[in-house]
């Protein structure tokens, strides 16, 4: 991982030495007194984190009967999931958020990127243009799922505006459209919010020396913009990412699963808390840990390395 | 290190107040704790009537043994998981619980309810398919309440005779065409309401989800006759793609805006479509009868809300003392004649000045002859999701009715096999 690299090779200046020694026992007393001051945080983490992972972990070993005490049946349940009766829902579900994940993410970033360089030109209006942009954002999940849905009935006005009449709920491909018309919808705001800031970061002579030096604007975007804002597309496309591969609220409120269109997040709650089996709901939700966890590290692997690798070189020059 | 803020102290406190906070927001306390009230009632926040009222005369009539409501989310499911939670959890802080039909089997099997003396809550005069709704394995565990099943609802203004079969409904398409309407449409999205919709036309047709002892029968020539009535419906246009995204309130619309000359739909749609005003175009201008089926008459599933006592409660007389009173006679009719929806006693479809004000209740005392309750399960969400999975495949021509129903048939094998 990339954490301790960047860790070793800190910005100049953050961490300064210390004024003067402090005596060895007035060392001891403060990490005594941090010891303590980090004690209640760490047993309330345990309390809501640990003990909640490990417990689901735990209880997925054993079945799920009705009326008796569940009993030991080792990695039954994730056998099942994986290969046995449960196999079908699983791998639609695992299909379906890495093709929400993938779609979205990259519409979302590239839609996003557009939205943050239109909000930082100067123009009139502009602090209209930010707040407007940034509604979708602000409205619950919940809200715009619902929303969504009535524009999307077959009497909506979506199919008024467009003039066809699709019955977005009534089958694959049109349900799974509306489910990334309305992500997208609701987080290309995000993203353009978090590229904005990366793109506010880049000092204008640069623009100045460029177009001096006869640089066309395509090429200012690619080699100033692009790399300059690329940190905060990072770190914009992770959190979406994460964020896409426990997409429950929206498909869940949009279409209910129906028409192959049931994430994992929605499997795991519905064997979980619908069918009451926390022993095959806690295998679900640990193989969904470990997938995401799994693309995390692939993603801050693969992309991010070069986004703090690109830091460090700029900071040793 | 620079001090900033709060001390050391201060900030222990303050995590130390969190914690505790936290600690304690698990366990919860209910609204208004000190009103005196022996018995805690869980009801749905859209019970459709005034349960307050019903509440404030019982604890005027029983001060020592007041109630006091506790509204749970709107949404079924959500209810559920409410009550699951206080189960599960032994919690025994809802002492009755306002239970949905199909919630009987798996609440009973898991030991959740207190099984209750059929006599005196589901006694003869209560509509028997009501009680079966209630009861487990012969056992009543929540008394009958409100009830209810789907009508065929029909333009009266287009139509003389309604249909009694699927080859008349069939027929009279022919006079949705001839006004550009739609010609039939029930409860198709994938949600409870399928389970509903495909019992329905299974049982119409003479199938069976399960039998009498619980084998998995779905899988039968005359559950693939009442298949094929929703799917070539859909195929052939007489009922309207749209009708795989609606919900018992979508049905209503369509059929109020005028584009259905048939809709399959509850009680509840009648007093809705004759509210006055432009929501609706056909006021005066439909009625109800019991729904056709393959060779005669169909038979429906049975909707509806029972009140169960939670095995957990601590005060269990006078739980069922509140449940004696809420399912009685007389607060029924009232129920009735408030919400304008079916309860469960027979006698109260024979009192002429309650049938006077809710016309609607005559068509739908004559459906509830011939109901079957949805298929009893203590593994009933997977039940119903298993036939919400494969029926709706069926419908959107994923899957053929044959390939639908045997993988039904598997999958319901295994459910029966896990309980």
């Amino acid at each position: 991982m990339t954490a301790p690299d960047t860790a070793s090779a800190p910005p100049p200046g953050a961490r300064t030495p210390r004024p003067r020694r402090r005596a060895g026992g007035e060392r001891a007393t403060e990490r005594r007194l941090a010891a303590l001051l980090l004690a209640p945080m760490l047993a309330a983490l345990g309390l809501v984190v640990a003990y909640p992972v490990a417990s689901a972990v735990y209880r997925s070993f054993f079945d799920d009967p009705i009326g008796g005490e569940p009993a030991f049946i080792g990695l039954r349940n994730y056998a099942d999931a994986l290969f046995g009766y449960g196999s079908e829902g699983f791998w639609a579900a695992l299909g379906n958020t890495a093709v929400f994940t993938v779609v979205t993410v990259v519409v979302e970033t590239l839609l996003g990127l557009v939205m943050a360089l239109v909000m930082h030109r100067a123009f009139r209006g502009r602090g209209i243009v930010r707040a407007s942009v940034l509604l979708p954002w602000a409205l619950p999940t919940a809200v715009s799922a619902v929303i969504w849905g009535w524009m999307l009935q077959p009497d909506g006005i979506v199919n008024a505006l467009i003039g066809a009449e699709v019955v977005w709920g009534g089958s694959e491909w049109p349900a799974k459209w509306s489910i990334i018309f309305a992500e997208v919808w609701k987080t290309a705001p995000f993203v353009a919010l978090l590229i904005l800031a990366g793109l506010q970061t880049i000092p204008p002579h640069l623009y100045e020396a460029a177009a001096i030096d006869g640089a066309s604007a395509w090429r200012r975007f690619t080699s100033i913009t692009l790399p300059l804002a690329k940190p905060a597309i990072v770190v914009a496309v992770l959190f979406r990412t994460l964020d896409a591969l426990r997409m429950y609220d929206l498909p869940q409120i949009l279409t209910g699963g129906a028409n192959n269109t049931e994430t994992l997040s929605m499997l795991v709650v519905r064997a979980a808390t619908s069918e009451l089996k926390q022993g095959y709901g806690g295998a679900l939700s640990t193989i969904t840990f470990l997938f995401v966890f799994l693309c995390a590290f692939l993603l801050i692997r693969t992309i991010g390395a070069n986004v703090f690798a690109g830091i460090r070189e700029e900071g040793t020059r | 290190m620079a001090r900033i803020g709060p001390g050391p102290r201060a900030r222990t406190a303050a995590l130390a107040a969190g914690l505790v906070l936290a600690a304690t927001g698990c366990a919860g306390s209910l609204p208004d704790e000190d009103s005196g009230a022996v018995v805690t009632f869980a009801v749905t926040r859209a019970s459709g009537g005034n349960m307050d009222a019903i509440i404030d005369r019982y604890n005027e009539a029983n001060p020592d043994a007041r109630v006091r409501i506790v509204y749970l989310a709107a949404d079924a499911d959500a209810q559920r998981t409410a009550m699951v939670q206080d189960l599960q959890a032994r919690a025994g802080r809802y002492d009755v619980l306002y239970t949905d039909a199909v919630w009987t089997a798996e609440f009973a099997a898991r030991g959740w309810l207190e099984p209750l003396d059929a006599d005196r809550f589901a006694g003869p005069d209560i509509l028997p398919a009501a009680a079966a709704t209630g009861t487990y394995q012969g056992t009543l565990y929540a008394a009958p309440f409100a009830t209810g099943t789907g009508m065929l609802y029909y333009r009266s203004d287009l139509l003389d005779e309604p249909p009694t079969t699927w080859d008349e409904l069939i027929d009279a398409c022919a006079v949705a065409e001839e006004h550009d309407m739609d010609c039939y449409a029930g409860q198709f999205s994938r949600y409870e309401g399928l389970t509903v919709n495909a019992t329905e036309a299974i049982a119409s047709a003479g199938g069976r989800i399960f039998d009498e002892d619980g084998n998995v029968v779905v899988d039968s020539p005359e559950s693939r006759a009442g298949l094929e009535f929703l799917v070539d419906g859909l195929e052939q246009g007489r009922i309207p793609q749209a009708a795989l995204t609606y919900m018992e309130n979508e049905a209503r619309l369509a059929f109020q805006r005028g584009d259905l000359l048939f809709m399959r739909n509850w009680a509840f749609a009648w007093p809705a479509m004759e509210e006055p005003g432009p929501e609706s175009n056909v006021q005066g201008r439909f009625d109800a009868v019991p729904l056709p089926g393959l060779d005669g008459p169909g038979t429906g599933t049975l909707g509806g809300n029972n009140l169960a006592v939670s095995a957990y409660s601590g005060h269990k007389e006078e739980a069922l003392r509140f449940v004696e009173y809420v399912t009685s006679e007389s607060v029924q009719a009232e129920w009735m004649a408030d919400t304008n929806t079916p309860t469960s006693w027979q006698t109260n479809y024979e009192d002429e000045e309650l049938m006077a004000g809710a016309p609607h209740l005559v068509p739908q005392r004559a459906a509830l002859d011939s109901v079957l309750p949805r298929p009893q399960s203590p593994r009933y969400n997977d039940v119903t999701n298993a036939v919400q999975r494969h029926v709706y495949s069926a419908l959107t021509g994923e899957k053929t009715v044959d390939q639908a129903l045997a993988d039904l048939q598997a999958e319901l094998e295994r459910v029966v096999a896990s309980a």
